[in-house]
């Protein structure tokens, strides 16, 4: 069975990149590219991991049902897509945490009496 | 009342994490021939179910299984044959069939409640904490990605090495531990995940 890597991660790559465009366009806000992508490695978490749990099962009891193919093949098409929008995720996310992080104490605290 | 919570649960949690290593699914130990379930399984023929033995004990069984499955294999597949010893020497380490999820999950549950005590009594501070289980996650994130994608190429592929169970099972392996702190990020930042479904 061939797995549709390229196909993927292309249209992933490419909706991202759109997705982002339009976001510093200003063409739809911060919070909806974000919830967007989301929204979009949760259900893509689910599924990849759902049905690999399962697997994991079937394969541990030594189970072997005619699904088992095609539970496979949906894992890893799905797992194909969790791995880019999770680089898309850690992309999102890389200067907000960083920010925090680097803030030295003394600022942290002014910032908190700011705010 | 948070901090009683969490320190039950490791309380609850711990003897299941160190039972689980022993995989009899009924908690046997040493179950002496014939068995008493019928799952019963003696691969060193010693008369003592494997399930029922200790790690150490079942999982050099089941080593030897897969040796020995890999010998017959040997005998009928050419392809096999040219595998070098030093391939075989280190796919000895790949259990056969277990994935131990249920010890693997739960372990690294308790170490996340600790650490989660450890926070909520301030000897860990937030940030650190927060790293922490970032950092796991991403970790086992990069080495469940790499490993699944080595994998779909030596299926698209059809390549055949005696490490292709040794790649299936530390797969798994960081799965878990990626699924289960993929839980702890939800935890963690349930403000956010809140946000995503409300308008």
């Amino acid at each position: 069975m061939i797995y549709d890597f390229i196909t993927i991660s292309l249209l992933l790559i490419l909706a991202y990149c759109g997705s982002y465009a339009l976001y510093r366009e200003n063409f739809i806000k911060k919070a909806v590219h974000i919830r967007l992508w989301n929204i979009l490695i949760l259900f893509t978490f689910l599924v990849s991991s759902g049905v690999g749990l399962v697997l994991l099962c079937l394969v541990e009891y030594g189970l072997v049902l005619p699904i088992n193919q095609s539970l496979l093949y949906w894992h890893i098409e799905f797992g194909i897509a969790m791995f880019w929008i999770a680089l898309f995720h850690m992309h999102s996310y890389w200067k907000s945490s960083k920010g925090k992080n680097s803030l030295n104490p003394s600022k942290r605290m002014e910032r908190g009496k700011i705010n | 009342m948070k901090k009683i919570y969490v320190v039950l649960l490791i309380v609850f949690l711990t003897p299941i994490a160190v039972y689980a290593w022993n995989d009899c699914p009924y908690g046997l130990i040493d179950d002496p021939f014939p068995g008493q379930c019928p799952r019963y399984e003696d691969t060193n023929q010693d008369n003592i179910c494997d399930h029922s033995q200790s790690p150490s004990g079942s999982s050099d069984n089941k080593n030897n299984s897969t040796n020995g499955h890999r010998k017959q294999n040997h005998g009928n597949d050419k392809e096999t044959s040219n595998v070098n010893s030093s391939n075989i020497q280190i796919a000895k380490s790949v259990p056969g069939e277990s994935y131990y999820l249920v010890p693997l999950a739960i372990t690294t549950m308790i170490i996340y409640l600790v650490t989660y005590l450890l926070y909520l009594e301030n000897q860990l501070r937030r940030h650190v904490f927060y790293k922490i289980w970032n950092y796991v996650l991403i970790i086992s994130f990069l080495v469940t990605g790499v490993t699944g994608l080595i994998m779909m190429i030596i299926i698209n592929y059809g390549i055949r090495s005696s490490w292709n169970l040794t790649i299936d099972f530390w797969h798994a392996e960081f799965a878990i531990i990626m699924a289960t702190s993929t839980l702890f990020h939800f935890h963690l930042y349930w403000k956010q995940v809140k946000k995503i479904f409300k308008g």
